[in-house]
């Protein structure tokens, strides 16, 4: 069991989810029937309690809350088990909604999305053109820099006014 | 005599008229804690009514705080007040730096320096311990900051501080500054020092701050800041960059400091600044990566490190080295930050060329130009100096009022093909004041006047002028719309206060933002959305209080305003709750007395209104609504097609920010007509002499 939490927690630290299938394969050099019995324990004892399973459609994730945050797990969880245009799109209607704010198109560059200009370019395209990401909506800043948003949480000027001041507006009154 | 804690016990004054150097006690300041409050007391009850700013009869004070080098994280603030000279009516101003001056006042016995009289020949104050004596400037009078530095210096130790003028300072420009260790400048006071003849105060103390807590109570106090509360530059507690510990992000976040990022032109190589997780104590340095944030990612192979304050764990000073300066004349080394870096770009206002590679252009601008503007001592008036510029030049206002020949010696081809060396001849012709052009240095209230300056200035949106009083919008109406207009409007200059701009720029999700809003001020409508404003409530007014009460606590301990109060914190598991008690925390370890966070808000509410008062005296009436807390058209009049309290517009209405200013005068127990403060809120906050002096003056509100 120790070896596994080492695991999950060095994975957490540099932004990895641990899966289960990785485990099965004996990464860890365990027995696959011991995996299943010692994953569930770690799951159901309080002094794992930082340990938590994401299941997706083929996979188990694990991860430790001491290292990584339930957001960051939850994007990279996304990005294994759902398609990239639905993770993006999911990602900025969470920030529309909870900060308000659009999100720069410039944040999937970095990690964990790591996609370059030609793939934004490329995935930006698939959502707009598809009616699943209809809400979300593309405006930029007097610098060119771009921002998407999605309107059931957020109007077309609010998220304009936002993305001015990120990029213009808070160098002009720092 | 008994031990003092916290506060040296003692202050200086220094008459230059007399040549006379003699201490008092502080212990008459003590319900005005120090810094600030000293400040404001002194000038209320030793400069007369109708004084200007570089009348022999204006004082200058420099004070510190109880927690001043008591290793109190970000306090090493020095406060100066005096007449502002930048100001129509010269009204009282406080001007700050950083750096290592005020703990060195401190070691050196002494909670501040009162500056008064003239001298007839150019001076400097030597503060070594007990031994204080002024001596002859000339050899540095004429000298820029860097040479005067540099030579007093050498005359008092390299562990010594000095704050000096430079050329603007002693040709009396009104935008000038106080500078210290080069990059640490407080601005708009450097003129006083000039009319004084006095070019600097070199400072130098062995003695150390009594801590009157036992065994390691103060120990604990920084620690619990440093694990548990502080965040990055203006305490923002999230990354700028998705990171996996941290359940928030936002790129506006000075909590730059990520995977890849680097000092790249640090000694021995480049250091990253990688991830610098909330909690990680030992890495709190480096989540302020403020070159690239301020300059651009040019700036990134050119910062040696970040530097700072005495005592302050965030460094936020980028200290670069950039060889190409040196073909400008200049010393590769520049330091600075912020508004020091910003206001050169602002000059250039047609846009900068790039120097060595594509995009350069802005660093360099910023970084000569703060080289330069350092060593003169020209300060912006946050910004404005370059507006006024821009403003002369393309209305062609300057084609009328500069006379010809001086028109035609500007280069300004140089402006108008961006390159950079612009700045050299511009700085200096404001410093040394030649001719029509450098009036720029007399600020906008002045020039605009002596220019004819019209409604397309001061009511222009891209400018920013905020008061017909010559200041600009300095965290306004975009900071919690009437709440951060409330608090642009009280002050004498613009105003440095960033207790909300902190919360309002923290990252986190409005919801939390609302929470912790609501504890404050009982209510969480105190906040709205960032531009998504709501109609005033007395919530607001409240917070704008708290808000003012706060950066006049910070400013009298002296504590860093950019960092404090710590409203917030990284931490999930304290559900990002702060600790607005810790200012309290930390006097009652330092001075042993029992201080709680009410008790410091009450004498902190004590000072504002005495700045208030002083403001009335000043300004000779009590009618402050009218003649003092305005705003110009552009703040109601911004963003025609929509209405106020749309989302996406932080456009104000001028009947709400009149209910506004109303409700604020109420929490203040002002006035609610005039927004002067009432003999019975003066007398509430025991300072029933300042009531007797304004009374005696005619100065009271009926």
């Amino acid at each position: 069991m120790k070896r596994i939490l080492e695991h999950i927690k060095n994975s957490s630290k540099v932004g990895e989810l641990v899966s289960k299938s990785e485990l099965l394969k004996g990464s860890l050099e365990i027995e696959a029937p011991e995996i299943e019995k010692l994953l569930a324990e770690i799951l159901s004892s309080e002094e794992s309690s930082d340990i938590k399973e994401l299941i997706g459609m083929t996979d188990s994730f694990y991860y430790s809350t001491d290292y990584m945050s339930d957001a960051y797990a939850e994007v990279i969880f996304k990005l294994k088990d759902e398609n990239i245009e639905k993770t993006i799109s999911d990602y900025v209607r969470k920030e529309s909604k909870i900060y308000p704010r659009p999100t720069a198109l410039e944040v999937f560059k970095l990690n964990p999305f790591k996609k370059n200009d030609q793939e934004l370019e490329e995935i930006s395209k698939r959502i707009e053109a598809s009616d699943e990401f209809k809400d979300i909506q593309k405006v930029l800043a007097s610098n060119g820099a771009v921002y998407l948003y999605s309107d059931i949480h957020m109007t077309k000027g609010h998220a304009r006014g936002l993305c001015e001041w990120v990029e213009v507006g808070q160098f002009e009154n720092p | 005599m008994n031990k003092s804690y916290g506060w040296a016990g003692k202050l200086l004054r220094v008459n230059l008229t007399a040549g006379k150097i003699t201490t008092e006690p502080t212990s008459k300041y003590k319900d005005f804690i120090g810094g600030m409050g000293i400040g404001y007391k002194v000038i209320f009850d030793e400069v007369p009514a109708g004084t200007k700013a570089f009348d022999e009869a204006n004082k200058i004070v420099f004070a510190v705080g109880p927690l001043t080098g008591s290793g109190a994280p970000s306090s090493s603030r020095t406060n100066i007040t005096s007449l502002f000279p930048s100001n129509p009516y010269n009204a009282v101003g406080d001007s700050h730096m950083g750096g290592n001056f005020a703990a060195q006042l401190k070691y050196a016995g002494y909670d501040a320096i009162i500056i008064e009289g003239k001298s007839n020949r150019p001076v400097w104050l030597k503060i070594d311990n007990d031994k204080v004596t002024l001596e002859d400037a000339s050899k540095v009078w004429g000298k820029g900051i860097k040479d005067t530095t540099a030579q007093l210096a050498s005359v008092m130790g390299k562990d010594s501080s000095i704050a000096a003028i430079g050329q603007a300072g002693e040709n009396m420009v009104n935008l000038s500054v106080i500078m210290n260790g080069l990059s640490h400048s407080a601005g708009g006071h450097g003129g006083i020092l000039g009319s004084k003849m006095l070019k600097a105060i070199g400072v130098r103390g062995n003695r150390a701050v009594n801590i009157a807590g036992k065994g390691r109570e103060l120990l604990k106090l920084n620690n619990y800041m440093m694990k548990d509360l502080i965040g990055a530059n203006n305490q923002h507690v999230v990354p700028s960059t998705p990171q996996p510990w941290a359940e928030f992000s936002h790129k506006g976040s000075r909590w730059t400091a990520r995977e890849g990022l680097t000092w790249g032109a640090a000694e021995g190589g480049p250091i990253e600044t990688g991830i610098a997780a909330a909690g990680d104590v030992n890495r709190v340095g480096y989540r302020t990566m403020k070159a690239t944030f301020d300059l651009g990612p040019s700036a990134e192979k050119y910062t040696v490190r970040m530097g700072g304050c005495q005592s302050c764990p965030i460094r936020c000073m980028s200290q670069l080295r950039i060889p190409k300066l040196e073909e400008y004349g200049l010393s590769p080394y520049v330091a600075n930050s912020c508004m020091g870096y910003f206001s050169p770009q602002r000059v250039m206002f047609k846009g900068n060329k790039d120097i060595e590679e594509k995009g350069d252009g802005k660093m360099f601008a910023a970084a000569i130009g703060a080289s330069l503007a350092d060593d003169y001592g020209v300060w912006c008036n946050y910004g404005l100096l370059g507006t006024d510029l821009k403003h002369g030049y393309e209305s062609g206002i300057f084609k009328k009022v500069l006379p010809a020949d001086e028109y035609n010696s500007i280069p300004w081809n140089l402006l108008e093909e961006k390159d950079p060396a612009f700045l050299i001849d511009f700085y200096r012709r404001i410093a040394f004041k030649e001719g029509e052009l450098a009036h720029l240095g007399d600020g906008a209230y002045w020039v605009a006047k002596r220019w004819d300056f019209g409604d397309d200035y001061w009511n222009n949106v891209k400018y920013g002028l905020w008061s017909k009083l010559g200041f600009p919008k300095h965290h306004s109406n975009e900071t919690n719309g009437q709440v951060g207009s409330l608090i642009s409007c009280m002050f004498n200059r613009d105003a440095q206060s960033h207790t909300l701009v902190n919360l309002v720029g923290s990252g986190l999700p409005i919801e939390i933002q609302k929470e912790v809003v609501a504890e404050i001020v009982g209510s969480p409508d105190g906040i709205d959305p960032q531009l998504n404003y709501t109609p005033m409530n007395e919530y607001k007014a409240r917070l704008a209080k708290w808000a003012i009460i706060k950066n006049c606590l910070h400013d009298s301990l002296t504590l860093c305003n950019w960092m404090w109060p710590m409203t917030v914190s990284p931490h999930k598991s304290r559900n990002y709750r702060g600790d607005l008690a810790l200012e309290s925390k930390f006097m009652t370890v330092v001075t042993g007395e029992n201080y709680t966070e009410q008790s410091l808000d009450l004498a902190a509410e004590r000072i504002f209104t005495l700045h208030r008062a002083l403001t009335v005296k000043n300004m000779n009436t009590v009618d402050m609504r009218n003649e003092h807390d305005g705003m110009t058209d552009w703040v109601f009049d911004k963003d025609p097609d929509i209405k106020a309290f749309t989302p996406g517009t932080d456009k104000m209405d001028r009947e709400d920010m009149q209910v506004a200013l109303t409700m604020f005068y109420k929490e203040m127990g002002w006035d609610e007509k005039t927004g002067a403060p009432t003999r019975a809120t003066l007398e509430r906050l025991g300072l029933g002499d300042v009531a007797n002096q304004l009374a005696k003056l005619n100065l009271l509100p009926a």
